[in-house]
């Protein structure tokens, strides 16, 4: 799944498909070891937020978000809030401890199959083993999924 | 250094700083009333608390707060005793000592000390 | 004697100057210590023409040849991007040194090489040093440089200079090369090496551009780059800058399939582990706050005492003279004059040392890049990044201290801004004025007068940094993309010849006219009636400028002091007692000031000036050194003042109003 590098969480891993930034930035990049094909880490973000520590080539270097959302990957794990209809499994989630109870109730948590029906532009209509749900764009960005080897096995 | 060690430590260690800065905040006893420093100590603190909530599966970050928390620790010590240093000499210069047993702040120096023993035990984990 | 001083100079005439060595490198791989290393004490610290980047140039000797040593600033690529790359390209073309020797880091070749390929497009007579063998050894790196040599074509060497391990092969490596070996070339695919072929046989044909590699031109016009599309005139439509890079890493990677095997996944490491705990979630902010008040408090309470032996010493110094010498007004210019206004200076140096000693132990350690990566959002919207974070917080203990610091900020627009907005940080100096002026107007609620001077200088601060940024470079913010380097133990030896080049930099620069400046303020004060400061040319100026400051209720008094506030904020207060006649009175000069029928209003409004009006004369000096322009010295000295006049008429009209 493609999406922009911003968008993924810690511990996360994708492999660089795009680099639509200016030359000054991107020359700068491909110099510390940014070029499509390699394979670049999340490591953490900061504590307000902004910047992220990324892997490459076994370098750390920080970008901001700005940057970072021109970066494009493919990656194993994606925001539910990008995802196309399909079977996913959930990763992780990034919110708070109330974050986690209202969603653990819909039966989204670390691990649990989730399959998403419908997918609109500002909110996605799921399906976990608790039922179906219409998810909000806010709620569908703290999930992080990963495709579900049975869909591909199919 | 075992997980049992580790989680032992950073109780012990989280507990006697908080015991630190609160005394420090407060120039309870034997030392100085020093507030900021005394919020410093509450950093040091955490650090050793913070590690306590790492989950159980990870026993490498809860080994990385023991890690840093002393050598944190540590370092405070060293930094209380150059500042003594300093005023000390000041103090000499202009032949007025304005200070006591209680500038000392003797629990942060001896603190210090018994962290780096620890932080040198548990560096090698590391390498 | 003769036959001593002839020996000498034959000795040294008898060194050829066998040419330049330029030294290469991304940043962090410690070229710096190699430069050092190589010169040792042999080096001096410049600017490159037109620019505050530092240029280090040193000196290399061994038996009877010499190599001049220029070190350049540590980039990941050649490209016209920023700064660093322009002056190391730049550099490369026109001076084409002799030898250029590339830095590598062995933890991570994969990436240091890009750079060398880069050279190596460009030129040759390159040697690859392969630094922190040290490491890699630890990590279990393997690295082959015979087979490096043989894939690249030039000369290979491992070595650390941290341990000093393989570092003689390595000098005698650069004296025995011979220089003028061919160019190595590393091809890209078909379809690039045919565009270049044709880009290429244009160029040779064309007579202004016979100094440079024509296959060098064609790739970088094919990479887009705007300085050689600029020089050909060719301008493609689509770049390929995408692709070559890919070409270069792809080769890379084929390179060192057999001649670099680094064992796969690393379990925690030291690094991580600190990583972890620095840049947490909730300790990492609170973890630099400390580390920050750490540092001020040290630089200057562990400062203080040799600052103290520093001023006795020239004050029994300046006594000694005064007694020594008859003739009183050139006792006094002595004694006074230059004996004070050395003091002055000196008087900074241990705070100085200290200072660079302690960012030299946070630079070299790797602390630094976390610190700045964990403010970095706060600032953002400063239009700073966190670098400029931890200079500003600097300001505190002092300006000077604060502006220096920025010489090691990247970007140029950042550092210009950070450096012109400092001042505006409340220092230590300008402390004993707050202390004397609130403790007598504002009696029991003076701590919360001065405590709210500093959160308004705070604010000032923050909204400067938007408007200068605004004025100066249209608000763009400087891009942040930054490399966390491993942490490491700085090495006492270059710590101590970092902190001896910056601050012997300082007293050179700052010392020679603060000395000047001391014996204008000296004569200004002395003459025409030697003793009697109320008479002085100083206090007619005081005077004299006294109407202008009449809106906001200045007495001749404060002004004169503020004049003098210019050479250095602590002066203001001993001024003043001075011309108030305090001592006489016994009376503090703030109740005197009291007295003669200042408000308390006047009074926060005489804070609010000192706080904001022009830097202290260390401060422009070291301000126009780290900016390097004239104008924004003077922008500084207009908006400062400005902004400190309007800010005390507010006060003082609202003064009027609920009076």
């Amino acid at each position: 799944m493609l999406c922009p590098l911003s968008e993924l969480p810690a511990g996360a891993k994708g492999k660089i498909i795009k680099i639509d930034l200016p030359d000054r930035f991107s020359e700068r990049l491909y110099g510390l070891g940014f070029v499509p094909g390699e394979q670049v880490e999340v490591v953490r973000k900061a504590p307000l937020g902004d910047p992220t520590v990324y892997r490459i080539k076994g370098t750390e270097i920080t970008l901001r978000d700005s940057q970072a959302s021109e970066i494009y990957v493919k990656s194993d794990i994606t925001n539910l809030s990008v995802a196309h209809r399909g079977e996913y499994i959930v990763d992780s989630l990034s919110g708070g401890y109330r974050f986690r109870e209202n969603v653990n109730r819909m039966g989204i948590r670390p691990g649990s199959r989730i399959r998403v029906l419908l997918s609109h532009v500002n909110k996605k209509f799921i399906e976990t083993n608790k039922g179906k749900f219409w998810l909000p764009f806010g709620k569908s960005k703290k999930i992080f999924v990963r495709e579900s080897s049975y869909e591909r096995k199919k | 250094m075992s997980i049992k060690g580790i989680n032992s430590w950073l109780w012990i260690l989280g507990i006697l700083y908080s015991l630190m800065a609160l005394n420090t905040l407060t120039g309870f006893t034997y030392a100085e009333q020093d507030i900021i420093f005394g919020l410093v100590l509450c950093v040091s603190a955490g650090i050793y608390f913070f590690g306590l909530r790492e989950s159980i599966e990870k026993p490498q970050r809860r080994a990385a707060h023991l890690l840093i928390g002393t050598i944190f620790s540590s370092l405070l010590g060293l930094f209380k005793f150059l500042i003594l240093l300093g005023s000390l000499l000041s103090g000499y210069l202009e032949q007025d000592f304005h200070f006591s047993v209680d500038s000392f702040n003797l629990s942060v120096i001896i603190g210090s000390v018994i962290t780096l023993v620890i932080h040198l035990r548990i560096r090698k984990q590391f390498t | 004697m003769k036959e001593k001083n002839k020996k000498k100079a034959e000795q040294s005439e008898t060194k050829i100057d066998v040419g330049t060595i330029a030294l290469l490198g991304n940043p962090n791989v410690g070229k710096t210590s190699v430069f050092n290393l190589l010169t040792g004490m042999k080096q001096y610290v410049a600017n490159w023409p037109g620019v505050t980047v530092e240029k280090r140039v040193g000196k290399m000797e061994k038996e009877n040849m010499a190599f001049k040593v220029v070190d350049l600033p540590g980039t990941y690529t050649l490209g016209a991007n920023s700064l660093d790359e322009k002056i190391t390209r730049d550099y490369l073309i026109e001076e084409a040194p002799e030898i250029v020797v590339v830095i590598a880091d062995a933890v991570n070749l994969e990436r240091s090489l890009y750079l060398l390929f880069q050279v190596l497009e460009m030129r040759g007579d390159v040697i690859l040093a392969i630094n922190s063998i040290d490491e890699a050894k630890k990590e279990n790196i393997f690295i082959d440089p015979e087979e490096l040599q043989q894939h690249l074509g030039i000369p290979v060497f491992l070595m650390s200079a941290y341990t000093g391990e393989g570092v003689e092969d390595f000098i005698k490596g650069i004296f025995k090369y011979n220089i003028g070996s061919s160019h190595v070339h590393h091809m890209f695919s078909k379809e690039l090496e045919n565009k270049i072929t044709e880009l290429s046989s244009i160029f040779r044909n064309k007579e202004e551009l016979k100094d440079y590699d024509s296959r060098w031109l064609s790739i970088k016009v094919l990479e887009g780059d705007e300085d050689i599309c600029k020089l050909t005139g060719i301008n493609l439509k689509r770049n390929f800058s995408s692709e070559i890079s890919q070409l270069r890493y792809e080769h890379i990677k084929y390179i060192l399939k057999e001649s670099y095997k680094k064992p796969g996944k690393e379990k925690w490491g030291m690094n991580m582990a600190t990583d972890h705990v620095f840049t947490h979630k909730y300790l990492g902010l609170a973890i630099f706050f400390s580390f920050m008040y750490l540092v001020f408090e040290i630089t200057f309470t562990f400062g203080e005492p040799f600052a103290l032996m520093i001023e006795e010493g020239l004050g029994a110094f300046g006594t000694f003279i005064d007694g020594l010498i008859n003739i009183e007004w050139l006792a006094n210019v002595l004694s006074e004059g230059i004996v004070g206004g050395v003091g002055a200076v000196l008087v900074f140096v241990p705070n100085i040392f200290i200072l660079f000693l302690i960012m030299g132990i946070l630079e070299e350690s790797g602390y630094l890049p976390r610190a700045a990566f964990v403010v970095d959002k706060a600032m953002y919207t400063l239009k700073l990044s966190g670098r400029s974070f931890m200079s500003l917080l600097l300001g505190f203990g002092c300006n000077v201290t604060s502006i220096m610091s920025t010489r090691s900020i990247s970007e140029p627009q950042e550092r210009i801004v950070t450096a012109i907005v400092s001042p505006f940080i409340s220092c230590s100096a300008r402390l004993p004025v707050y202390i004397m002026i609130a403790g007598v107007f504002f009696g029991a609620r003076a701590g919360i007068v001065i405590f709210s001077i500093y959160l308004f200088s705070i604010f000032i601060t923050a909204v400067s940094s938007i408007f200068i940024n605004k004025l100066l470079f249209k608000g763009k913010p400087a891009p942040m993309i930054m490399e966390l380097p491993r942490y490491r133990t700085p090495k006492i030896s270059s710590l101590i010849q970092y902190t001896w080049n910056r601050g012997k930099h300082f007293l050179k620069k700052a010392g020679s006219i603060i000395l000047i400046a001391s014996i204008v303020i000296w004569f200004l004060s002395y003459f025409p009636v030697p003793g009697n400061i109320a008479e002085s040319f100083a206090a007619k100026i005081g005077h004299f400028l006294e109407p202008i400051f009449a809106p906001i209720g200045f007495t001749w008094e404060m002004v004169t002091s503020l004049i003098f506030g210019v050479a250095a904020k602590e002066v203001i207060v001993s001024t003043l007692s001075t011309l108030t006649l305090s001592a006489q009175t016994g009376v503090s000069a703030a109740a005197e000031l009291m007295k003669s029928g200042l408000t308390q209003f006047g009074a926060l409004a005489f804070l609010m000036f000192v706080l904001l009006y022009v830097p202290c004369l260390p401060t422009l000096i070291v301000l126009k050194n780290e900016t390097g322009k004239w104008r924004y010295l003077l922008l500084s000295i207009v908006y400062s003042f400005s902004l400190a006049y309007v800010v005390a008429l507010i006060i003082s009209l609202a003064g009027r109003l609920f009076v």
